[in-house]
């Protein structure tokens, strides 16, 4: 067995609207591990959710991917490019849901509303896998109970509304483990819950991957998240990836300047009172208006005149990580030493 | 329920420009056959709190403890149902109880207090121009077109916008852009204290980070007073110089937000401070305690100690004496019957 599940290589997708083009993923890199949890940070706009809709194929119009391949490794070795699958075909059905599952932020518009949470959570086992109504509840009831959901049982024929949001997002997990997935997709899972609730929720995620052995890619724009489950960090920046590295390194020794000013802007608890955090100048820019040359260029501190605004760096792999800034390119890098003219 | 008062401690650098008595904010519940009174959710339930003039101080707790209705009573956009909310303008000498002041009182001090909301997607009218958003305090109290004008630049430029964009429309701006906006608006009449709910918590990092800054630096140029409400305790940390801890409707701890940070008194104090996520993976590992459970309905509150279901320490008297909020060595206070024996744990400063 591989110990890569999902290999993404130069994936674009594009919504071609009628004001122009927006390249919601534009060439983006990712590699993600059995049993090991990726987060994808970045700021609104840089296209996380859009990956995860391109992984799972359920992109609305007039978005489509238009490149790139997304190799995905089976269990017994047989390979598939999602990226080359009919969103709408019958092999592409089977992988959502059943080898790749997706947790929403918010539940409550997730969850169809009149439908129990148990007869939701089963008719996952139904369509996917040949089990009777009567398997599939007690599974449910099981798993309910894994997510420790108090009286499971009674909870089966909970509605949505009559649980909690925590509760709630229990029930959702439950759902996205049902057909014991190989992938989980977690979009912005605790974001709309408190911190209390957020903690039970992300100590659950941990347990259940150390006993099942899944993989979990989790999107999230909240560094602390990141630092609490992640193995491995993808940095998005306008669709692209500007980092990937292994947690530890991305926080102890950040590569990207872009990954290093978002380090900077989040106010810590070893900060003092008042100490003034760090901030990125300027704003995301508007997706119909892309910079020439480095994607970061308008808001970078670390930009090189005459460099970094006429030409695009390639994602330079290092030692276990890769960076996508001039700094680390072999032909480059001690162009970017010297000049030290940097852009104001 | 026990209704005594203790005196609570305030600042000693500055005097105090808001004191909060025993405040309640109770709402009718009503449903069924004819709608029959059926309950009543006491919001806010017996509150004490002071704000000292010039300091920020930081509201905490989880959804449905009644922060956001104690902000909201501040600035009487409720009835309140009992207590008092005493308010000094700066320079005055004497107090206003705002919780019973006339609506013309009330008018005369919106200047003097004011709101920062959370979502500028929804807190600003999308027909209005920045002019006419930011300016409205301002014609509402008559003031001459072209004095709002210079008025509204001067603030535009305080909170980094560019005076020239005065007759755009709030769609024309960033998320950011706007909070700025709903700042500016907040600030252009030059008010005292400053209610600010959540109003970070919609930002993405970098522009929270801005955002952060800006409301600093006002303070420092403004002197202002600020009630920060948040959920997000590292933001809470970050700008406050009290923090109060919120539960079911009570305050269950105050203090200097570093004391409070480093050596909680209050055990739900403690488990909010265990669950903010580490700020860096090395971290990780550190053994803390996991709050299980929920927070009660406020309509049907545990007898005793609000807190009791929930606390790993509770004891008889926790499930039938509610503790009162106590003052505490240095300038602290604390609504725990065991806040003497307990050692519970914070971050190393």
């Amino acid at each position: 067995m591989s110990d890569i599940l999902l290999e993404i290589r130069n994936l674009s997708t594009y919504f071609e609207t009628r004001s122009g083009v927006v390249k919601a993923v534009d060439g983006l890199d990712l590699t993600l591990r059995r049993n090991h949890t990726m987060c994808v940070v970045g700021e609104s706009g840089s296209g996380k959710s859009m990956t995860a809709s391109s992984i799972l194929q359920i992109l609305k119009r007039p978005g489509r991917i238009v490149s790139g391949e997304m190799i995905y490794h089976f269990r017994d070795g047989r390979t598939v490019d999602i990226a080359r699958l009919d969103p709408n075909s019958k092999q592409m059905r089977a992988i959502r849901g059943k080898y790749i599952s997706m947790i929403f932020q918010e539940p409550m518009t997730s969850m169809s509303p009149v439908h129990t949470i148990g007869s939701q959570i089963s008719e996952m086992m139904l369509v996917h896998e040949d089990v009777s109504k009567a398997e599939a509840k007690a599974r449910t009831i099981e798993l309910l109970t894994r997510v420790r959901i108090p009286d499971a049982a009674a909870r089966f024929s909970s509605y949505p509304f009559q649980l909690s949001g925590g509760m709630r997002q229990r029930a959702m997990i439950a759902m996205a483990l049902a057909c014991r997935p190989d992938l989980v997709i977690a979009d912005e899972p605790t974001t709309a819950l408190d911190v209390t609730t957020q903690a039970n929720v992300l100590n659950l995620m941990r347990e259940i991957q150390r006993e099942s052995g899944i993989s979990i890619m989790l999107i999230t724009h909240d560094l602390g998240v990141v630092a609490e489950v992640a193995d491995d960090v993808t940095v998005m920046y306008l669709g692209r990836t500007m980092e990937q590295a292994n947690v530890f390194d991305l926080f102890n020794a950040p590569k990207h300047p872009y990954t290093r000013a978002l380090l900077g802007s989040v106010p810590r608890l070893d900060l003092q009172r008042g100490e003034r955090l760090t901030q990125i100048r300027g704003m995301v820019p508007n997706p119909f208006a892309r910079p020439t040359g480095c994607p970061f260029v308008t808001r970078c501190p670390e930009r090189r005149f005459g460099l970094c605004d006429r030409q695009e760096p390639d994602l330079y792999r290092l030692d276990g990580s890769t960076s996508r800034c001039f700094q680390h390119d072999p032909v480059h890098a001690a162009a970017w030493a010297q000049n030290d003219e940097v852009l104001a | 329920m026990t209704d005594v008062m203790q005196p609570p401690a305030t600042a000693k650098t500055a005097e105090s420009c808001l004191e909060v008595r025993n405040l309640k904010m109770h709402f009718g519940q009503s449903g069924g056959f004819f709608r029959q009174k059926t309950g009543v959710v006491k919001a806010v339930d017996g509150v004490d709190l002071t704000v000292a003039d010039g300091e920020t101080v930081g509201l905490v707790g989880e959804s449905g403890c009644g922060k956001s209705t104690l902000g909201r009573a501040i600035l009487r956009v409720y009835e309140p149902t009992s207590g008092e909310i005493r308010y000094r303008r700066r320079g005055a000498g004497d107090w206003i109880d705002l919780a019973r002041a006339s609506p013309k009182t009330m008018t005369d001090l919106r200047n003097d207090i004011r709101m920062i909301f959370q979502d500028p997607f929804t807190s600003l009218n999308a027909r209005q121009t920045v002019l006419e958003a930011i300016g409205q305090p301002l014609f509402a109290r008559g003031v001459a077109r072209s004095e709002v004008r210079d008025r509204v630049a001067m603030i535009m430029g305080k909170v980094g916008l560019r005076p020239e964009f005065m007759p755009r429309y709030p769609h024309a701006f960033s998320g950011g852009e706007r909070q700025r906006i709903v700042i500016a608006r907040a600030l252009v009449v030059e008010p005292h204290l400053v209610v600010a709910d959540e109003a970070v918590s919609a930002l993405d990092v970098s522009v929270r980070a801005q955002t952060l800054n800006l409301l600093q630096d006002l303070q420092d140029d403004f002197n202002l007073t600020y009630l920060f409400i948040s959920h997000d305790l590292s933001v809470v940390k970050h700008v406050s110089d009290h923090v109060a801890v919120m539960y079911v409707g009570r305050i269950v701890e105050f203090a200097p937000s570093a004391e409070i940070f480093a050596r909680p008194l209050h055990p739900y104090t403690a488990s909010l401070i265990a669950a903010i996520p580490v700020s860096s993976p090395n971290l990780r590992g550190r053994p803390r305690a996991e709050l299980t459970g929920e927070i009660p309905d406020p309509s049907k509150p545990p007898p005793g100690c609000q807190f009791h279901p929930r606390c790993a320490f509770a004891t008889e008297a926790c499930r039938k004496d509610v503790p009162p909020l106590r003052p505490m060595a240095g300038g602290r206070q604390v609504a725990c019957h065991h806040a003497e024996e307990l050692e519970l744990a914070g971050i190393p400063a």
